[in-house]
């Protein structure tokens, strides 16, 4: 490639400084270059010794195990593996799956019902207003509604309105299921009791 | 010609009347088949249903399983509509022997209108242990040697004759128990709680809800604690146990013989009646609740 500032480099090298090396220091490196040939004629004429069996035995016990060459592996052999974890895989699941029915059969009837009204009428029978009216004292935060016997009371019925409005949505707009019923009525009494003990804290 | 319109009047409005006290039921009917092995349990989780747990015959490895799955409302396609919401799910995974019934909804569906029953009839094996789960509905099990476990929540349940322990949790379910051995432990709120026929230890605790225990000459100990609800204990004329009574904020009453010790201690009346050691005992703890032996 040409040297595109030529002029220039040529200015700048004969600028740059000269030294001259230390006094001796060609001596030294030719007694140098002097004993590593005479040294290299010498050995030539070394006499040669076969070292005892158990040196190398004893050398190749302390030498770290030498990690198996990776075989180089084929593809059908690759094919064979892939297929038995395949297969575990498969034996695996097939311990664990959730197992079908040994057998099942499904059909499906339509039939009709006369609703108990009587039941139906309890089931959903209006709120008294007097719950709400409770509800209402409390949301204005009147003081009786701080007092801890009316707060007890209050959890309670909160308690009791919950699991009446479960079983209302249990029950569902066509629930005519008598031992349910029974089971709203009693909560309604209870919870008739509570708002007596409220009533009578007011 | 005002009458005659009348009439037409009244006569569809009794038909519409008639028809809305007419449901609809579309049932589904289930039946399937599970291998069983000792070992085995059951775990039955459902929702509105009533169940019925009973043993077949040693040596029937099989747990079979029927379900009526009914969805009743005045329009038919309604009902028919809804029973998909019905789903009823069987599964053996590991040891345990699953079978569901519940409501389920794709995202987005709104509850169905109809209401929606299920009556489930399982046979396990005697001394196939059950868990049984259910909400809004009933249960019965008996003739079973297994422990038993149940969890219900507006279910009543009926056990008779389990041999292998009863475990109960009720919420706003009555518990009616006869002929239980093994260890019987309830703990119920709102529900009530009726015994008889215990061969083994039996604990309840129990809040807002009436307990009525018959202790028999081969009832281990009992223990009873009631918050906000009566006690009922029936020893009979002779007692075999050994009887503390304590009632806080509530009342003692014993029959006049055999003699009991009673006695109050702040706001509890205490009674007590000591034949000896090595009897069992019964002990009833009670706040704001009444106790009575006869």
């Amino acid at each position: 490639m040409k040297e595109l500032n030529h002029p220039t480099l040529q200015a700048a090298l004969v600028r740059l400084p000269h030294y001259e090396p230390p006094v001796g220091v060609w001596e030294s490196l030719d007694a140098a270059l002097a004993l590593d040939a005479a040294l290299g004629d010498s050995a030539q004429q070394l006499p040669t010794y076969a070292p005892p069996t158990a040196v190398w035995e004893n050398i190749a016990a302390q030498l770290p195990t030498a990690r198996p060459v990776a075989r180089r592996v084929n593809l059908w052999t690759r094919y064979a593996v892939a297929a038995a974890v395949a297969a575990a895989l498969f034996g695996a699941w097939w311990l664990l799956r959730p197992m079908t029915d040994m057998n099942a059969s499904e059909q499906i009837v339509v039939t009709q019902e006369t609703m108990n009204q009587q039941v139906v009428a309890a089931v959903q029978e209006n709120e008294d207003d007097a719950f709400q009216w409770v509800e209402n004292l409390c949301a204005s935060r009147a003081p009786v509604c701080e007092e801890p016997e009316f707060k007890t009371l209050k959890s309670e019925l909160d308690e009791l309105t919950a699991a009446k409005q479960n079983l209302h949505t249990a029950l569902g707009q066509y629930g005519d299921d008598p031992d349910l019923t029974t089971q709203l009525v009693q909560i309604e009494l209870a919870r008739t009791q509570l708002l007596q003990e409220m009533m009578q804290m007011m | 010609m005002k009458n005659i319109l009348f009439l037409f009047v009244l006569f569809f409005a009794a038909g519409g009347m008639a028809a809305q006290s007419t449901l609809q039921v579309v049932t589904k009917t289930v039946q399937k088949s599970i291998a069983w092995k000792s070992g085995y349990t059951v775990e039955i989780n459902c929702e509105k249903a009533e169940i019925d747990v009973e043993a077949i015959p040693a040596g029937n490895n099989t747990v079979t399983v029927k379900a009526d799955l009914t969805a009743r409302h005045p329009q038919l396609d309604s009902a028919k509509y809804d029973l998909a919401a019905w789903k009823f799910v069987t599964s053996t995974v590991g040891k345990k022997i699953y079978i569901r019934a519940y409501i389920g909804l794709p995202s987005g569906r709104s509850l169905p209108n109809s209401n929606l029953k299920a009556k489930i009839t399982v046979r396990v094996p005697m001394e196939c242990p059950v868990t049984l789960t259910n909400k809004f509905g009933k249960a019965r099990l008996e003739h079973l040697n297994g422990a038993v476990r149940l969890n219900g929540e507006f279910c009543a349940f009926t056990l008779v004759d389990l041999q292998g322990g009863v475990q109960v949790e009720s919420q706003y379910g009555n518990v009616d128990g006869r002929q239980l051995s093994g260890q019987v432990e309830l703990q119920t709120k709102r529900s009530a709680v009726a015994l008889s026929d215990l061969n083994g230890n039996c604990n309840v605790h129990s809040e807002y809800g009436a307990i009525s225990v018959a202790a028999g000459a081969q009832t281990g100990n009992l223990y009873i604690q009631s918050n906000k609800g009566d006690v009922i204990v029936e020893t009979g004329s002779l007692p075999r146990h050994n009887i503390n009574l304590f009632a806080t904020y509530g009342e003692v009453k014993v029959p006049s013989k055999p003699h009991f010790e009673t006695g109050t201690s702040g706001n509890t009346k205490q009674a007590s009646l000591q034949q000896g050691t090595g009897r069992p005992q019964i002990s009833v703890e009670t706040t704001f609740g009444k106790i009575t032996v006869q």
